[in-house]
């Protein structure tokens, strides 16, 4: 027995199976407007996700400064276009960079090199967004909160107490310790799996 | 997603379903079960319809189909099922139909499906362009390797089926292959 014979065995055998799995035409042509489960689309469904929940946030800050007009500094117009535009610029090119990633008509090699990067990439700044930039935000919040219900009585940041400023501090400190390994966790489960198996894939080839 | 004309839709669905064959060859090669094979056959179909666009004709289409069903396959597709890494398949898990094959010719291909089940997912990818009778040039073009390393590969590939498929097939001298 050789590879030649193997070759035989296979073709004969496939060929009578496609023909037994023939997929009628018209099931072809609705297959096209399905919904991708590619790790790479879902990934991109979570950015649009995360925009239009953003963006609803940004449209909730938005009205209430604008109701609140009268009492509405220059800063906190500023800040809020600041953080929507940073935002928005954020969300865009994880997403055009992830378009990229996800329709593949390279040979296999650079294939799997664009998936990992992107994966890798996105792991990274999903781990970094949960542990530091939300403890930050959410802190700002806070404090924000607190001008903002002084502002009447002529307070403002240095007025809050120190004992305010601590709790801030330590409730961001120990939501970053247990970010870190919930995140890890989750990052992992998600995608991190994949993530090697891929780059196992790609030492071989590079081997 | 680029919106492509109702013209090229139909040009394409003709185009696959003259082909649709390499499809379902790259699915029996990666998946285990049927319910993974239907989703990885409608992720394929997908695939090439999101990359049709951007097909100039550069290689011939089947070429084009191999490259973006096997990206797929390996790359963009995660397997819900996780077959435990001893346990072999069992017939009805090869997701085969059996019809028009005598018995010799069932154990032959249980038998190098089994063999083919051994290897990692680049060797699969390597091994069924080769029984595709796809040359070394192609293969290399595919996989985005050089010739001489589609050799060595083929080389270590083929020392793994004798292992597992001398026993049943005979033909014990090495130089069989």
């Amino acid at each position: 027995m050789n590879l030649e014979e193997l070759k035989y065995i296979w073709q004969e055998h496939t060929e009578t199976e496609s023909r037994t799995r023939q997929v009628p035409i018209d099931d072809l042509r609705a297959m096209l407007h399905i919904r991708s489960q590619s790790a790479l689309s879902k990934i991109n469904r979570n950015i649009l996700l995360d925009m239009g929940a953003f963006s609803v946030m940004m449209l909730i800050g938005g009205f209430v400064l604008l109701r609140n007009s009268n009492r509405t500094e220059w800063w906190e117009i500023a800040l809020t276009v600041m953080l929507v535009t940073a935002a928005g610029l954020f969300y865009w090119k994880k997403y055009q960079s992830l378009n990229r990633a996800s329709i593949s008509t390279d040979n296999l090699k650079d294939s799997l090199i664009s998936v990992t990067q992107t994966l890798d990439f996105y792991m990274k700044v999903y781990f970094y967004m949960i542990v530091l930039v939300v403890p930050v935000l959410g802190s700002g919040g806070i404090l924000y909160g607190f001008y903002k219900g002084g502002q009447d009585a002529g307070r403002n940041l240095s007025d809050v107490p120190a004992e305010v400023w601590g709790i801030v501090l330590v409730t961001s400190l120990v939501y970053s310790a247990l970010a870190v390994l919930a995140s890890r966790w989750y990052v992992h489960r998600m995608f991190g799996i994949h993530h090697e198996e891929l780059k196992a894939c790609l030492n071989e080839l590079s081997e | 997603m680029k919106q492509l004309s109702p013209h090229t839709e139909q040009e394409f669905v003709e185009l696959v379903n003259d082909h649709q064959g390499i499809i379902h060859k790259v699915c029996s090669m990666y998946c285990d079960h049927e319910d993974e094979r239907k989703d990885l056959f409608q992720e394929i179909i997908l695939q090439l319809w999101r990359a049709f666009g951007s097909y100039k004709g550069e290689s011939k289409f089947t070429t084009w189909m191999y490259r973006v069903a096997l990206n797929t396959a390996i790359s963009g597709f995660r397997k819900k099922k996780r077959r435990p890494e001893y346990q072999a398949l069992t017939e009805n898990e090869f997701g085969i139909t059996w019809e028009d094959e005598g018995l010799e010719k069932r154990e032959q291909t249980k038998f190098l499906y089994q063999a083919i089940e051994q290897l990692s997912e680049i060797e699969k990818a390597i091994v069924m362009l080769y029984l595709e009778d796809h040359s070394y040039d192609d293969i290399a073009q595919i996989m985005g390797i050089t010739r001489n390393h589609v050799g060595v590969k083929l080389n270590r590939i083929k020392g793994k089926l004798k292992k597992t498929l001398v026993p049943h097939f005979g033909g014990t001298h090495p130089s069989s292959y």
